[in-house]
């Protein structure tokens, strides 16, 4: 019991020395970044209203700091009368969704392409190189549109779309991290006892080169929400009804003289989010390798 | 004497590299034959890139030689498989030059201690935790130190710890890469120390390499002088530290070691710079510094001739036609 008791007391004391050293924009991005996430699983109950059901006869009501305005709603409600804060909330859902599954597939796609370049090398890097260069100079957008046309918006698609952008990012900073390592003495030791590439790559390699790869990841997270945003508006990305931050501000469009919120709510919900991870991205990535800072992937 | 564990016959390796935006060979070892016999240490001496860590990383098959063949107990390696290379695995164990690189920074000392004897041998965990105390207390360590991380110590101890894997596997030869290079005087004496006493106790063959003739004097029993990627003087360690026969060893000797009276008068310093092996001087490839070098030098290549001691040494002077 008292173990237990003087472990809790050291970890708040481990984290308030941890808070301590923040500067204070890191602090309220971090903060935010948990609003985010705790909004992201809780959602569903905590949400005020249903965020697909509407009353029409609530429809377009200002927010609660407008003239006409009211608690019930306080980021008002769209044009079938749907609460906005509730699709905010609902959409920080879809963001966060989207975001782990495009961030585990490109990163494991990506990582497996890069970390067999650089261990491998030669032709194996050479095809696979190619393949990355040919990813990066892939229309995107173009591709999205197509697949929007041809199937129509899904979630799958834009799963695939946005891997497809980010998985080359994996792909060369492994590769270029396993050839700083692949001729360390360690590796050759793995080899004269026995280990197959494959487990050297798993035992060694990965171990040693996860640190630069978390960081891009935690600098793709404000990519993978602004690219499913942009696809969103565009109509080709998460399909309606579901309330993805893009399609809010796509549908608020028509509005926007008249009810300007409905994409400005939206639109500050990306921004601050954004904003917050990349805040905390880059201060991670001060931490873990500096090199990285900054770096506008 | 009986047969050779470790041998290697006609090895030769050449770099395909880009020099100057031509593709160009560098021949870093060259038609070199050696032999390891059971609880013998065989020094290897050079300057520096005459092809040392090649040989070494070809006898380790970490590296295809371009030609020649590698001999373990009498089979030519590049036919092992499954099993009998596991077994060459178990048998053969490195130390390398800089410990910094040779103990993973993610893996805690018990860990990597145990990974060959977890991918090669089929102990069982708790056997595998006892051996790697064990071997940590054989280099002077302890066995709580199996927790910790590489960080936590020093060059020394950690070119200890290298030691300890390799010797845990109970390997019945060494390859020992410049072990004690990177160290401080100090600590070489104790990690040469432990070294000879591991082998004196498991009756362990070992090749020793070094571009330093006062240590391998101390640690070997056999001796080859390696130039250009080609030996070019054998024999034992007490010959070759004493009286060596090719004039590259006395030169090599006499910059080895402080005025000795006893010692030969380092009369024949070499001459120039060492050519490099993109281009490998015809003849005798020592002939562009060797101050005793005569027509022949300069054509013929000599092949090894018996030497006084009782080795052999490749110069012509060697040739008892010459000498008469
Ligand atoms: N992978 C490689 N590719 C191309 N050239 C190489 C390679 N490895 C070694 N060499 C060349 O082969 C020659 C011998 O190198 P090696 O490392 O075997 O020398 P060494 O005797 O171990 O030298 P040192 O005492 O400096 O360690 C050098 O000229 C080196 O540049
Ligand atoms: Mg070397």
């Amino acid at each position: 019991m008292p173990d237990t008791a003087m472990a809790l007391t050291s970890n708040a004391g481990r984290f308030r020395a941890f808070w301590r050293q923040l500067d204070w924009p890191l602090r309220v991005a971090l903060a935010m970044l948990v609003i985010f996430v705790f909004v992201a699983i809780f959602g569903p109950w905590i949400s005020p209203y249903d965020p697909l059901q509407g009353s029409l006869r609530a429809r377009l009501a200002p927010p609660v700091w407008q003239e006409g305005g009211s608690w019930a709603h306080i980021f008002g409600t769209d044009r079938l009368g749907r609460d906005i804060l509730s699709r905010i909330i609902a959409g920080a859902r879809i963001s966060l969704t989207v975001c782990v599954i495009v961030i585990a597939l490109a990163g494991a796609v990506g990582t497996a392409v890069g970390t067999a370049a650089g261990y491998f090398g030669g032709w194996t890097d050479r095809i696979l190189m190619r393949l990355v260069d040919l990813a990066l100079s892939f229309p995107v957008i173009l591709l999205a549109l197509l697949l929007g046309a041809i199937s129509g918006p899904s979630f799958t698609n834009i799963i695939i779309v946005i891997s497809l952008v980010l998985w080359s990012q994996y792909a060369r900073m492994a590769r270029g991290e396993t050839l700083k390592i692949r001729n360390e003495d360690y590796v050759d030791l793995a080899r004269t006892s026995g280990l197959s590439d494959f487990r050297i790559i798993w035992r060694h390699i990965l171990p040693n080169i996860a640190p630069s790869l978390i960081v891009i990841a935690t600098l793709q997270v404000g990519i993978v929400i602004v690219l499913e945003a942009s696809l969103s508006f565009l109509g080709v990305g998460v399909p309606p009804p579901a309330p993805s931050w893009g399609s809010m501000v796509a549908d608020g469009r028509s509005y926007i003289t008249s009810a300007w919120w409905l994409c400005m709510v939206p639109g500050l919900a990306i921004l601050f989010t954004v904003m917050a991870v990349n805040l905390v991205g880059d201060a991670l990535a001060d931490r873990i390798n500096p090199a990285l800072r900054g770096r506008n992937i | 004497m009986s047969e050779a564990i470790l041998s290697a016959t006609g090895l030769g390796r050449v770099f395909k590299i880009q020099h100057k935006g031509r593709k160009q060979d560098l021949h870093a070892v060259t038609d070199l034959d050696l032999e390891l016999h059971t609880g013998r240490t065989l020094g290897v001496v050079g300057e520096s890139g005459c092809g040392k860590t090649t040989l070494n990383r070809i006898l380790l098959l970490l590296d295809t030689p371009t030609t020649g063949e590698v001999w373990f107990k009498g089979k030519a390696c590049t036919t092992l498989s499954g099993e009998a290379r596991r077994e060459f695995r178990r048998a053969v164990q490195p130390v390398f030059q800089n410990p910094f690189s040779s103990l993973d920074p993610r893996m805690r000392v018990g860990k990597i201690i145990a990974e060959p004897l977890s991918t090669i041998t089929g102990m069982s965990r708790s056997d595998i935790e006892k051996r790697v105390g064990e071997v940590l207390e054989a280099v002077g360590l302890q066995a709580a130190d199996a927790r910790r991380f590489p960080n936590e110590f020093s060059g020394g101890q950690r070119q200890r710890i290298a030691i300890a894997r390799a010797i845990a596997s109970k390997p019945e030869v060494l390859m020992l890469d410049e072990p004690v290079s990177s160290q401080d005087i100090s600590i070489r004496a104790q990690i040469l120390n432990i070294l000879k006493d591991l082998q004196a106790e498991y009756g362990l063959g070992c090749v020793f390499i070094s571009h330093d003739l006062a240590t391998v004097r101390f640690m070997a029993d056999d001796v080859i002088v390696m130039y250009l990627g080609r030996v070019i003087e054998k024999g034992t360690a007490q010959a070759i530290c004493s009286t060596p026969a090719h004039p590259y060893t006395k030169a090599l000797l006499a910059a080895a070691l402080p005025p000795d009276p006893d010692a030969p008068r380092p009369e024949l310093p070499p001459q120039g710079e060492i050519p490099s092996p993109l281009d490998p001087p015809s003849g005798c490839p020592y002939h562009t510094r060797c101050p005793l070098k005569f027509d022949r030098c300069e054509t013929v290549r000599p092949p090894m001739f018996a030497a006084p001691h009782g080795g052999a040494a490749a110069c012509h002077l060697l040739d008892p036609e010459i000498a008469q």
